[in-house]
């Protein structure tokens, strides 16, 4: 009877594929641009389709973001245009400069990719040597500032032991420390993938360090790969998981333009691009998203078929659910499931 | 009575194993044990400790007259409430 209008309030927005590393682990295999990626005023158009289609939140993206060189104009239209913005990038090209325009933008934070808490991993897991104190210089930097700082830590086999070093390296210093899990797309490796035991014990971490930290003393939260209603740790997210968002509240855009519900989909999740098409239309087409927006509990698959959460959760997120089984709504890196299986 | 003697015994395996494969997954990161404890859910005191608060709650609202917080009937407070049955 009534349709939902669902609305974009958080979009993610890959400014260009360009990067200047070349991690293990990029699920994007950034490197070169693009074809055909959208030139300033292209993006500038989009930021104003946004702010009319009530988005909130533009976090910008890449490859690495600050390869663009009209950066600052784009991130200045996206606050002119009464939006939030946050900013994730590897750190490497970052210097005073930046910081400075930084400063005026009034971010809603800088997330810096941290992948390990020494030079080693670091430097190996990103390809570039002399990466991890570059990075650290970085964060100190941007704390100096005043910017709201992040880190994120993607986790592998590689640098799962690096964790409680990191906590260390992240105490008291003021800054967010989101951890996730690497997931085999583009150049990640499957060899590279956590077991599921390693999973569990990287949730058993996250739960017992909020447990031992404050917030002040150390904001630690799982990203959305997280576990799920998982009955023995609490804590581990920031907000109680409510389905993948993709299409739902969540949009993606990739620097040539292509929309889809998320950037860490797939190529066939693709709705449409804006160089044909307004992203109103596409985002309010009534087949658009279907994958979530018509989500049933008969689409749940595997483990998660009759699971007693499967109606929220719909079966964890959708890029690891693909990227491992090849099917949506069966996402095994589920804390209930490894639970109630006992599979670690 | 066979029967239940085993499904007892069997449920206290079954919890043992959960613990036991928590405190393997815990050595991973070097997680000790009392870590371990600390952080887990503990279910039969979340559910006690909640009986206890609503019990108190209830308890100071009949003793106030007034009414467990928040709670009222038709729109008035219980205090109200009786003034008005009184008063009939």
């Amino acid at each position: 009877m009534f349709n939902r209008k669902y609305v974009p309030y958080s979009t993610l927005i890959e400014l260009t594929l360009k990067c200047n590393m070349r991690c293990v682990h990029c699920g994007s295999s950034a490197g070169y641009t693009r074809k055909d990626e959208l030139s300033t005023n292209e993006w500038m158009n989009v930021i104003r389709q946004l702010s009319n289609l009530k988005c909130k939140l533009v976090t910008l993206l890449g490859g690495e973001p600050f390869m663009r060189k009209d950066w600052d104009i784009i991130s200045r239209e996206i606050r002119d245009q009464g939006m939030d913005l946050t900013i994730i990038s590897n750190g490497l090209c970052i210097d005073d400069s930046i910081i400075k325009k930084l400063r005026y933008l009034g971010l809603y934070t800088i997330a810096i990719s941290l992948d390990g808490a020494s030079p080693a991993t670091h430097d190996y897991i990103r390809q570039v040597k002399g990466s991890f104190v570059k990075c650290k210089g970085v964060l100190k930097s941007l704390k100096e500032a005043d910017i709201p700082t992040s880190v994120v830590t993607t986790l592998n086999k590689t640098n799962l032991k690096d964790l409680p070093s990191l906590r260390e390296l992240l105490l008291n210093k003021g800054i967010a420390w989101q951890i996730q899990i690497g997931v085999p797309i583009g150049r990640f490796t499957k060899d590279q993938m956590l077991s599921e035991e390693e999973f569990y014990a990287a949730a058993l971490f996250i739960s017992s360090t909020r447990k031992q930290y404050t917030f002040k003393e150390l904001p630690i939260t799982g990203a959305h790969c997280f576990g799920y209603n998982s009955s023995l740790l609490p804590n581990i997210m920031l907000s109680p998981w409510r389905g993948c968002q993709a299409g739902i509240s969540g949009l993606g855009i990739q620097s040539d333009g292509m929309i889809k519900g998320c950037l860490s989909l797939t190529d066939e999740f693709i709705e449409g691009n804006i160089k044909k098409d307004k992203i109103e239309e596409i985002w309010n087409n009534a087949n658009a998203f279907s994958y979530n927006r018509k989500f049933t509990t008969k689409n749940l698959k595997n483990g998660c078929k009759d699971c007693k959460y499967g109606k929220n959760c719909k079966g964890g997120c959708l890029s690891v659910s693909t990227s491992l089984t090849n099917q949506a709504n069966s996402d095994p890196y589920c804390l209930y499931l490894i639970e109630k299986d006992m599979k670690i | 009575m066979i029967e239940k003697k085993q499904y007892k015994r069997k449920t206290v395996d079954n919890k043992k194993t959960e613990k036991s494969n928590i405190y393997k997954a815990g050595r991973i990161l070097d997680i000790n044990r009392r870590e371990i404890n600390a952080t887990i859910r503990k279910k039969k005191t979340m559910l006690l400790a909640g009986l206890l608060i609503m019990s108190l709650s209830f308890l100071a609202g009949f003793l106030s007259n007034s009414g467990p917080p928040g709670y009222h009937y038709g729109g008035v407070s219980m205090k109200d409430f009786l003034e008005i049955w009184r008063f009939y």
